[in-house]
């Protein structure tokens, strides 16, 4: 199990830093200007995009196609959801993201499981710290 | 370090399974894109996987992609949601930090001892 976690920690590193700030950039970029951005659905509950005409699945670009930089060159939401689910690199960042969204999965699964684990042992041997160095 | 990041992945563990859980559903998601988000057509062509219904149904790709990306900002309880998600995304920055600096300490000490493998239990 620490095993797993430090191969997948250890390989995934870079990834798991990119994507943790290229997030936190955007989760802070959405809490100042109001969002997420929510596509309006035929039928559903309105968003602040247009449905595109065209084959259903094909997208019109309207992400792609929009702005990079607001009017004070600030990047916008858009660009930077692209950047952040490595659309910018394109189908293949995309894939590397998924990828890294599944290594994250699985470190937050098996990092409590190791604590859990390790919380029991010590306590079984009449050390009840509940964090320890 | 070390006790920084067992705390801080303990205390947001839920968090953190549950932002990485929603991100790695939405990039699934967005790998054949719901219309309006692709790129333009000529760029890519969408994965059609085989007799795919569900992935044609427009108003249903778009209703759960919008479903996922507010459970993966937490906009769906609001904007202390947003907020929340914010954090995580600290608490994540921090945890990448923290992990990548004890590695290297450790394989740094394990080097000093002779110890010259990259991966240990």
């Amino acid at each position: 199990m620490r095993k797993v976690h430090r191969w997948l920690a250890t390989l995934a590193m870079l990834f798991l830093l990119y994507v943790s700030v290229s997030g936190s950039i955007l989760a802070i970029s959405e809490l100042v200007r109001g969002g997420p951005h929510l596509i309006a659905a035929p039928g559903g509950p309105g968003g602040d995009r247009a449905p595109p005409d065209g084959p259903p699945g094909a997208g019109d670009g309207a992400r792609a196609s929009a702005p990079r930089f607001d009017a004070r060159g600030w990047p916008t939401n858009e660009f930077l959801q692209d950047v952040h689910s490595g659309a910018i690199f394109g189908a293949g960042g995309q894939w590397v993201d998924l990828a890294t969204g599944i290594v994250f999965v699985v470190l937050s699964i098996t990092g409590p499981v190791m604590y859990f684990q390790m919380l029991r042992s010590r306590r079984k041997s009449g050390r009840t710290q509940a964090f320890w160095r | 370090m070390r006790k920084y990041h067992r705390w801080i992945s303990t205390v947001c563990m839920l968090f953190l399974a549950w932002v990485s859980l929603t991100g790695g559903l939405l990039a699934l998601d967005e790998l054949n894109p719901p219309p309006g988000l692709g790129p333009p057509p000529s760029s890519a062509a969408p994965i059609v996987a085989p007799g795919g219904s569900f992935l044609t149904d427009t108003a249903l790709r778009l209703r759960l992609h919008n479903l996922l990306k507010q459970l993966h900002t937490g906009s769906i309880i609001g904007l202390g949601g947003q907020w929340l998600d914010l954090l995580t995304g600290f608490a994540f920055i921090v945890l990448a930090v923290t992990g990548i600096v004890m590695y290297f300490s450790l394989l740094t000490q394990r080097r000093k001892l002779g110890r010259r493998r990259l991966f240990w239990s």
